[in-house]
This record gives structure tokens, sequence and C-alpha cells, in this order.
């Protein structure tokens, strides 16, 4: 599970922006995806500093099992950079974007497990990382 | 329609105007790290079990035994002269006594959620012992018989936000943050610490509020 953590994130990026660099051969998408997953990182990041939770192994007194824990704990970063780059992958290749949202969910799921995050954070990182995507698919335009 | 095709922002802009909400209210009402009631420092013997984060922590019997010491005041015309220098960033305390170093120990100060505040402060009341509650929701703590403390305060820091120095039971993590705004001591260094800062408790008392006769000892508190 901790290997879906950040490196699980980084590797899900990199796999995207190569797809469409190399499979689809498509410059505009790839500014896209690279947009996409920065909006969502950066609306992640705001909304932890305005939030300022507490992290749940700090609540009870643990070690963290994952890095990158020094943020707060609301909402989850990771999981806003994988369902971003996993949404924008759905919205151009449909049965790919399954495999990558189950790989997001996972990486979600291994942030819970290694108590850096409650289930809450997640699900409002996915939150994040969708409406991220949505806003550069219907901001951007489609080609 | 085109406010329907913007109505996926919806979720968005409700969690950025939440946030800033959030955040307005925590900034009007800043962090208290504990409320205490109880300044006599008695320690109470039928009160043996707290609370920190929903976990019960038994008060362990050293916390309950009667160690009353007299103060010494070795011919120390200066109370000036003493301070006690807390450094965040390395997690240590330090007791100066003008150059000479009293004391030094590992400690555990605030949590980046309730940060341990900087500047320079001065005791205004020391507690052999004190029951201490803070925090809310899950985040609720409950530590009776916290031995003890050395509540400190400075013009932007008043009493009311329960800043102190203290002995702990509820944890070892001396080197790393730890607490909800406090100087977490190992109790053995508290107690030291306790009967060589101002102000100066008298004999039988088992608390001392500083007054301008009897001033409390001066903290120094940086990065």
């Amino acid at each position: 599970m901790v290997l879906l953590n950040t490196s699980g994130v980084f590797l899900m990026i990199l796999a995207a922006a190569a797809y469409f660099l190399l499979v689809e051969r498509n410059r505009g998408e790839v500014v896209k995806f690279l947009v996409t997953v920065g909006l969502a990182g950066f609306f992640a990041f705001v909304l932890k500093e305005l939030f300022n939770e507490p992290r749940p192994f700090v609540v009870e007194s643990t070690k963290p099992l994952a890095g990158l824990a020094m943020l707060s704990s609301f909402p989850s970063l990771h999981s806003a950079l994988a369902f971003s780059a996993a949404t924008k992958v759905t919205f151009r290749r449909r049965f790919l974007g399954i495999v990558f949202l189950m790989l997001a969910f996972f990486v979600g799921l291994g942030r819970v497990l290694a108590r850096v995050h409650y289930p809450i954070d997640i699900l409002i990182g996915v939150v994040v990382g969708v409406s991220a995507a949505g806003v550069v698919e219907s901001f951007l335009g489609k080609k | 329609m085109k406010v329907k095709k913007y109505l996926f922002l919806a979720p968005l802009i409700l969690l950025f105007g939440l946030g800033v909400y959030v955040r307005t209210i925590r900034s009007l009402m800043p962090n208290v790290a504990s409320r205490v009631t109880d300044y006599s420092g008695e320690i109470d013997r039928q009160a043996l079990v707290g609370k920190y984060h929903g976990k019960e922590v038994v008060v362990p019997q050293e916390m309950l035994a009667e160690t009353w010491r007299e103060q010494h005041v070795l011919g120390v015309a200066n109370p000036t002269e003493k301070w006690v220098e807390v450094d965040l960033s390395e997690q240590k305390l330090w007791a100066w006594d003008g150059n000479a170093l009293f004391l030094e120990t590992l400690v555990s100060t605030g949590l980046p959620w309730w940060p341990t505040p900087t500047g320079e402060f001065r005791i205004w009341v020391k507690l052999r012992a004190t029951k201490m509650e803070g925090g809310s929701g899950r985040y609720y703590y409950y530590l009776p018989n916290v031995p003890y403390v050395m509540f400190f305060e400075s013009e932007s820091v008043p009493r009311w936000r329960g800043f102190s120095l203290h002995g702990t039971y509820w944890h070892n993590d001396f080197g790393t943050v730890h607490s909800h705004g406090c100087v977490n001591l190992p109790t053995p260094m508290a107690e030291k610490l306790y009967y060589w800062v101002y102000p100066v408790l008298p004999e039988g008392k088992l608390s001392i509020f500083a007054s301008e006769e009897n001033l409390g000892t001066r903290i120094v508190i940086h990065d």
C-alpha cells in the first residue's frame, strides 16, 4: 500500500503524460493534462492552508506509515492529484480512465491506511481532483 | 442554459467558501492551549484517569506522590539573572542563571495546528499540580494532576490562552512536537525547573502567583 502513496501518484502522472505524448502524440492534450494536475494541486494546497486540520496520526499519537505529511490533513493532495489525472484520462479514453480511477482509489486507500488521512480528506480530494479536470475541460475548450 | 453548464463548479465554490469561513473564525478566536479552573496546586487523588484524543490515560502513581519541598533561594539578589530559553526548531529548553547553564532538556512544543507562541514571556503562576482541559471534538483532552505547571504570559499572549511549561505523563516524545501549544517537559526536569524559577514558592504552599515583589522568571521562546 505504501507503493501507492507518493510514488504511486508520480507514476500515474508520468504514465498519463507519456500516454498523451507517445500514444496520442497530442501536445495540446499534454499541456491540458499538466494544467489539470497543476490546478488540482493548487486547489488542494489552498484548501489545506484554509482548513489547517491535524492529521489522524497526530490525534492518535502514533507514527505515520507514509511520508509527505507535514501539510495539514484536509483535503488530500495525493487524492486530488491522482483523481484529476484519472479524470482527465477518462475524458479521452473511457477504459484506460477506469484503470486510472481504480489506481487513484488505491492511492486514497493507502493514505488512509498509512494514518495520514481521514476518509473525508480523500473524499474531498476526489471532489477537488474531478472538479479541477472539469474546469480545465470546460474552460480550455474541447478541440 | 448557461448556468447549468457551470453547475459542476458548485462543490468547489462551496469548499472554498467554507474554508475562508473556517479560517476567519479561527483567526478571530485564537487557540486556547489549556483551560485551568483550579489554582490551588493540590493533587487530586480521586482523578486517576485522563483522556487524550479519545484514548484513556492512567495517571501514574508518581504523579500522586507528595513531593513538596522548599525552594531554596541562596542569596540570589537579582531575580532578573535567571531566564529560560526554549528553541522550537531544536525542541530544547535551557535554564540560564546569567551565563551559567542550570538545566538542559528536550521538550515537546505545540503541533503546527496549535503552535507555541514565540517571544518574551513571564511566569504568572506556578502550580504543583492541576487539571488541564483543552481541544475540542476528537482533539479534546482532559488531564488531571499535570505536575509542576508554570503558566506564562505576555502582552500579546494573555493568561486565558493557557500556555505553560509543565511535566508530562501521557507521552514520551520529547524532541518532537506533540502538544496543544504548551511546552511539555519530562517530569523530573519540570520538577527541577519548578523549584528553580520565580516566583519563589513560600514554605508549605502548593501554588504561587507572581507579584511586583515576587516577579516571575523571564521565558524566551524562539524558532
